[in-house]
């Protein structure tokens, strides 16, 4: 990780969300790793905001926001030639490399939990697996990312919660009966729609979350963002979602 | 060129003024990656208790304008695994390393400072006396000048390195300030963070945890602007002023009223080069200003000034 200045290339605003692809010198991510994004906004709001990487080539790394308060709605009012400040890669990542071909691969992704999945979606396919990707929503103009997903050749399994597209109701309506035939499990999303399932994994399912937490920095000061996580051990401790994290194996959260 | 940033206090030398500031700087490791910090003044390493603190439920931070509010409950790893894990490789970096420690009573604090005291990566020891004192019924140890000497004086007296106290906002900081330099501090820290509360109203719920947290950030650097001032204008002892350093003038600031120093804290956060950007901002000041070294500075405000005027 380090810190770096880089420029936006594009930037793009639909309905609540808004797409960045910022150009530089950065150093290689994988799948589920975030950046410490912040803009040259001053003291309003102060700290930069830890965003999942998208997608990355070469010379891109690109992001999707959710608008959901000053520091998001910032973020993506961006335009093309800003500079934006960037800490990162940062946190862990989805086993991916863990993943055999032919293993049977069910992506859970809520909201803006889908981007960081199809960052995963898109190193699996290159290594020829073809993930079940369910996506759920509240309505039709949350699905996110759905053409990118159509190009890899992944046809997601879509639930909103107001029926407007796909199956109504909640994603795990339709990722229910999907989990229990699985050998890897990723799931991205707001906390209510991990913990559901989370109790749907049993044992025999490999499991991996990626988990959201106010952070001030990113890399591992400030203790911020703590989550209880139980250790082999069998203690519980206080680990920093933004270093040990942000995945987890479902079955070492602490959900509270 | 020719630029001489280095200040001294209580008979430590370093390099320049800024200091990573405690609980913002982890165990000084985590900046490997992203600047050399024997380029530091000093590191002051995350608050450290005898048995470690596993901290509060989260959540734990929100941010504020221009500022954010904490309650990390002290998390730390204890001072055993401090000295077993971490100070090895701090023995190998050339800055100057306070121990910042804190305990619930004063026989925690006597512990600890003689823990740290014998480790060799230490320089100096920074007292956090913004703890509750489990003894007298947890009241804060550092809001009561007759507590405030009594836990500093056993510290001194079982401390041979260099102490430094970092008081408490929520204190006559004139008061206070006395009662650490008669308990025997070598230098002081001001200030701590300022308790602070937020509410969520949609969800009607606290916005931390903890429901108390303590505010840092720009928000309250002319608090401790003030808080410095007024402690300068106290005690003889040299003052390190912390509180909303953003940029080298903040810590100017400071250092024109009296401050030897200051530390660097939330802005490590948002920005983990700040200290290598205040250091050239430091230099920059010296030269559009004409002075040949940081101890110039010091105090200039006061010297050969009078008093605010008034019409009366």
């Amino acid at each position: 990780m380090k810190k770096t200045l880089l420029r936006v290339r594009e930037s793009r605003q639909f309905g609540d969300y808004g797409l960045f692809r910022l150009e530089g010198e950065f150093e290689p991510s994988m799948p589920g790793q975030f950046y410490m994004l912040k803009g040259d906004w001053g003291y309003t709001p102060l700290l930069a905001r830890p965003i999942s990487i998208m997608t990355e080539d070469r010379h891109t790394v690109s992001f999707l926001v959710k608008i959901v308060g000053e520091g998001s709605r910032k973020l993506t009012e961006v335009n093309a030639g800003d500079s934006m400040t960037a800490v990162g890669p940062l946190g862990n990542h989805f086993p991916f490399e863990e993943v055999k071909k032919g293993d049977n691969v069910l992506m859970i992704g809520g909201g803006v939990g889908v981007p960081p999945l199809y960052y995963l979606s898109e190193k699996l396919v290159e290594r020829e697996i073809l993930p079940v990707f369910c996506q759920g929503a509240r309505s039709r103009n949350d699905i996110l990312l759905l053409e990118e997903l159509r190009a890899l050749s992944v046809e997601p399994l879509i639930s909103t919660e107001d029926g407007s597209s796909g199956t109504k109701g909640l994603i795990t309506d339709i990722a229910k009966e999907r989990i229990g035939k699985a050998d890897f499990v990723f799931a991205c999303g707001p906390k209510g729609m991990l913990v559901a399932v989370s109790k749907l994994v049993d044992g025999k399912t490999r499991a991996y979350f990626s988990l959201e937490e106010r952070m001030a920095c990113g890399f591992g000061i400030c203790l911020g963002c703590a989550c209880g996580i139980k250790h082999d051990d069998g203690e519980t401790r206080y680990d920093r979602v933004c270093v040990e994290g942000p995945i987890f194996e479902a079955g070492k959260i602490v959900w509270d | 060129m020719g630029l001489d940033l280095s200040v001294e206090i209580g008979g430590l030398k370093f390099k320049n003024p800024v200091i990573l500031a405690s609980g913002c700087a982890g165990y000084g490791l985590e900046f490997e990656d992203f600047f050399d910090i024997s380029l530091a003044g000093g590191v002051s390493l995350k608050g450290l208790s005898v048995k470690g603190s596993g901290g509060t439920h989260p959540p734990r931070i929100w941010e504020t304008p221009a500022g954010l509010i904490n309650a990390i409950g002290l998390q730390n790893i204890g001072i055993d695994a401090f000295i077993r894990d971490k100070a090895p490789r701090l023995r190998k970096i050339d800055t100057v390393f306070i121990a910042n420690f804190y305990g619930h009573r004063i026989e925690e604090y006597t512990e600890a400072g003689v823990m740290l005291d014998q480790e060799e990566c230490v320089d100096a020891l920074e007292m956090n006396i913004s703890c509750p004192n489990i003894s007298e019924g947890g009241i804060q140890f550092g809001v009561n000048p007759p507590l405030v000497y009594k836990v500093v004086s056993a510290c001194r007296k079982a401390i041979k390195k260099p102490l430094w106290v970092k008081l408490s906002p929520s204190s006559d900081i004139r008061e206070t300030a006395k009662a650490a330099v008669e308990g025997g501090a070598d230098a002081l820290t001001v200030i701590n963070t300022i308790p602070a509360m937020a509410v969520d109203v949609e969800k009607i719920e606290f916005r931390i945890h903890n429901r108390v947290g303590g505010l840092s950030g720009p928000a309250i650097h002319p608090i401790a602007v003030r808080m410095v001032n007024d402690a300068c204008q106290t005690v003889k002892a040299p003052v390190i002023g912390c509180g909303g350093v953003e940029k080298a003038e903040d810590g100017i600031e400071f250092m024109l009223l009296g401050a030897t120093a200051f530390q660097v804290g939330t802005a490590l956060f948002r920005n983990p080069l700040a200290p290598v950007e205040i250091i050239e901002g430091l230099e920059k000041y010296l030269e559009r200003h004409g002075f040949s070294s940081m101890n110039e500075i010091i105090g200039k405000l006061h010297n050969g000034n009078d008093k605010p005027r008034s019409c009366s």
